[in-house]
């Protein structure tokens, strides 16, 4: 794919081309310096709401982004203002609407160009590739939610099966189903069907959705009747807060496809990511998340923006240069985590998530899937 | 297995099982007669003795402030020592007794039958009254108990999340200088949402007052028997009213304070602040931001939990933006606080994040204020007015009309009179069952 800004921003395009994946050394991290302050100045050169904003934090890129340290200085805007003001710039032609959430009364509505679609696309391809999850050989997929052409905008849907992407199809299953009224329902017949068809053809199988869909089949699968081939994979995005109703932890829900669907733990894998935020991050062996070469991830306090001490809760904050629609490339969330050690090898540090911040209720896509779905 | 306060006697290991729940609601049966038959008078001296034990230096504050309560609270010590000079003021037997007079129109018919008007009547207490109240400020729940002993009711408490301690000295001490008085008081805890645990307790009692949110409040009347009395305390919304022509004179300490105290917490709590003009309302968002700021070096900020640091972020953020994009004026913090003055500039009310977080929007008309304030109309609560002596009596009619339940004067928001009514309701009469002996 050719990139329609490759010469406008050429650290970005190297960036995104660099390997090993997680390990930091002086030259990619001078190449992300760069690549992110490329992107900071384009959006502050683009989009007057960002420049104001950033005026009105005495910030200007230019001459406040000098050396690779001076990073830690763009200005960190939380993913909610997206919910209320259009920070979309005239200068990307939307290729793209997304939302990210639309029942809790202010949805994310983001627009993405063309040049941003390529940079996820590539990102996500690179993180699969390192992760030896890029197959050429051809599997079922089992998609808990939408077929995206039913909810074309829907962050969700789109996201989960982008994931496609990394292993031809044999056939698709959509489990989520638009159902009357605008609402969606959790088809657990057809689900389940096509888990015993691969069970009985020795047949790989995807299996991609939130985790507390994914598990509520899983409960209700009896002992013995599905053996996965061990090539199958199941890949979770999101929604372990809401899961918290059900009670089930993430090495439970692992525990629970282990034993009811004969996977192995590291074919059980989770990401972490948003719509807001041009990378997901797929865990480790130990299930981890770890920030690659073009991303940096920090425990933040929400107030001061500083880091808070090793090991204690704080904002999740991710940096990235991806996205050229929009001011994104510096997110403060509302997701609540912690730095964490790790044994895995990989260099990079290590976070995990612990869950939703905020007493209003900033809820995400996951939970309005979840209020969305109408269980048979 | 938790501690417990069984009608007189301490239990280390008190299991809330169904037989335990039993026995408490048995107990607190069983002294039903002998706190009815106590003098009213004597009960409000008792209570009234508590007092020098929670003023200052006395024994059983000291005990509450080793037990380091500005984290579990939330507020900072002199804060809390605010709080315990007001608790203590409380307890005074004369106001107690004046308090009783002006609700029930004499303490007198709480011992006997009296007459009024050539009819005898009689305040018969509901009985045992469970007392569920949240501690958000931190003496309300004893303030509620001994509203409930005035009346001569049997009270079973239910401490709230972090008000062990200063209940359970509360009850310490009333043991120590009253016991016949503290043998009729049950203090519990248990974990909020236990239903089979509440729907017990609920189901045992006569009377149950509570104040907390609404799906607390929803649960409980679920699991209330018809007959069971309740009376019920919500959640609340309060604000302040500067007319222009107050702005020169208002007392910008009292409207700090209106913001700050409990750090926002209470029913009584502004969270809005309506000016009149926006030139004004510029004017009192920056004299403000400067009080705020005064008020911390005596009353600091207390520990702010990561929630609430994310909520408070999120407004200066969205406020900031606002700014940029002509919805709002001014953001005004400080970046070593969570203080936070937002001047919007459009009149709908927003709750704040709480914690020193504040609004202030302007208005043109007393009409426009007045719709602004049709969505509140059943939470509205206390409205901190400053207006001229001759605007006075609209600004009050209106704002009656409108909903609110309490109009007092600017920086009295959150220090209600000993005599105040709670919540719009004569809080001691919802706590007694008037008899009367007509034709005998």
């Amino acid at each position: 794919m050719k990139s329609p800004l490759l010469d406008t921003h050429p650290f970005t395009w190297k960036l995104l081309g660099q390997s090993p994946l997680y390990e930091i050394g002086e030259m990619n991290n001078d190449m992300y310096a760069a690549a992110m302050r490329e992107n900071t100045i384009w959006h502050y050169e683009k989009n007057e709401t960002y420049r104001a904003y950033c005026r009105l934090l005495k910030f200007d890129p230019k001459s406040d982004l000098l050396e690779s340290a001076d990073i830690g200085r763009i200005p960190a805007l939380s993913a909610d203002l997206f919910k209320h003001f259009d920070l979309s710039g005239p200068h990307s032609p939307c290729a793209l609407t997304v939302s990210s959430s639309g029942t809790s009364g202010h949805p994310t509505t983001l627009s993405m160009d063309e040049e941003t679609i390529i940079r996820m696309w590539k990102m996500g391809r690179a993180t699969f590739e390192e992760e030896g999850l890029v197959s050429s050989s051809p599997v079922h997929y089992l998609i808990f939610s939408a077929d995206p052409k039913n909810s074309p905008h829907y962050g969700n849907s789109l996201f989960f099966s982008s994931l496609m992407e990394f292993a031809p199809a044999m056939d698709v299953t959509y489990a989520v189903e638009p159902s009357s009224g605008g609402v969606f329902r959790l088809n657990q017949e057809k689900a389940v069907d096509l888990l015993r068809r691969a069970s009985g053809t020795g047949e790989p199988v995807r299996v991609i959705g939130l985790p507390a869909l994914i598990s509520s089949i899983a409960c209700d699968t009896p002992p013995g009747q599905v053996r996965l081939n061990p090539e199958s994979l199941v890949l979770t995005g999101a929604g372990w807060k809401a899961n918290i109703h059900t009670g089930m932890s993430k090495k439970e829900f692992r525990g629970l496809l282990c034993r009811v669907w004969g996977l192995s733990h590291d074919r059980v894998r989770d990401l972490y990511g948003m719509t807001e935020h041009a990378v997901h991050y797929l865990d480790c062996p130990e299930h981890h998340f770890h920030a690659p070469v073009f991303s940096r991830v920090s425990i933040i306090d929400p107030l001061t923006c500083g880091p808070v001490r090793e090991g204690e809760a704080g904002v999740i904050h991710l940096m990235n240069p991806g996205f050229t629609s929009m001011p994104l490339q510096s997110l403060k969330t509302a997701d609540v985590g912690r730095n964490v050690l790790c044994t895995c090898g990989r260099k990079t540090p290590a976070f995990e998530l612990i869950g939703r911040g905020g007493r209003s209720r900033f809820r995400g896509c996951a939970a309005t899937t979840l209020e969305r779905v109408q269980h048979e | 297995m938790n501690s417990a306060f069984l009608f007189g006697d301490w239990n280390k290991n008190f299991i809330l099982s169904e037989d335990g729940i039993r026995r408490v609601i048995g107990l607190a049966r069983d002294r039903r007669d002998t706190l009815r038959k106590t003098p009213v008078k004597e009960i409000c001296r008792a209570i009234g003795r508590l007092s020098p034990f929670w003023s200052a230096d006395g024994s059983y504050r000291k005990k509450y402030l080793m037990t380091r309560p500005e984290k579990t609270l939330g507020l900072s010590t002199p804060m809390i020592t605010l709080g315990l000079d007001m608790f203590a003021a409380s307890l005074n037997e004369e106001n107690l007794v004046r308090r009783l007079d002006q609700q029930l129109g004499g303490y007198g018919c709480l011992d006997a039958f009296v007459e009024r008007g050539g009819q005898s009547y009689r305040a018969e207490p509901l009985g045992v009254v469970l007392h569920v109240v949240a501690g958000n400020v931190f003496f309300g729940p004893g303030e509620s108990l001994f509203s409930g002993l005035l009346t001569k009711n049997v009270g079973i408490i239910k401490a709230p999340s972090g008000g062990w301690d200063f209940l359970s000295l509360l009850v310490m001490s009333l043991n120590e200088i009253a016991p016949d008085v503290a043998r009729t008081i049950g203090l519990l805890y248990w974990p909020g949402g236990e239903e089979s645990t509440e729907r017990a307790m609920v189901s045992g009692v006569d009377g149950l007052l509570i104040a907390s949110g609404s799906e607390t409040i929803a649960a409980y009347r679920r699991y209330a028997l018809p007959h069971t009395a309740l009376i019920e305390f919500g959640p609340r919304a309060s604000l302040a009213v500067i007319s222009s022509s107050a702005v020169a004179r208002l007392d910008m300490g009292g409207l700090a304070r209106d913001v700050a105290l409990w750090e926002q917490t209470a029913c009584t709590s502004v969270q809005c602040i309506y000016v009149e003009g926006e030139e004004n309302a510029a004017k009192v968002a920056e004299r403000l931001s400067v009080a705020l700021r005064d008020l911390s070096a005596r009353l600091p900020e207390g520990s702010v939990t990561l929630d609430e640091r994310i909520d408070i972020a999120r407004l200066r953020e969205l406020s900031s933006f606002g700014a940029i994009q002509g919805s709002a004026r001014l953001v005004l913090s400080f970046p070593d606080s969570t203080t936070t003055v937002v001047l919007e500039l459009d009149s709908n009310f927003e709750f704040s994040p709480l914690r020193r977080c504040v609004r202030v929007k302007p208005y043109k008309t007393l009409d426009e204020l007045i719709g602004a304030l049709e969505p509140l109309r059943g939470i509205l609560q206390t409205v901190g007015l400053a207006a001229d002596l001759r605007e006075l009596p609209e600004y009050r009619d209106r704002l009656c009309a409108a909903g609110i339940r309490r109009i007092c004067g600017v920086g009295w928001m959150n220090q209600p009179g000993p005599q105040a009514i709670r919540d719009g309701v004569l809080e001691l009469q919802r706590l007694v069952r008037w008899v009367e002996v007509d034709g005998t």
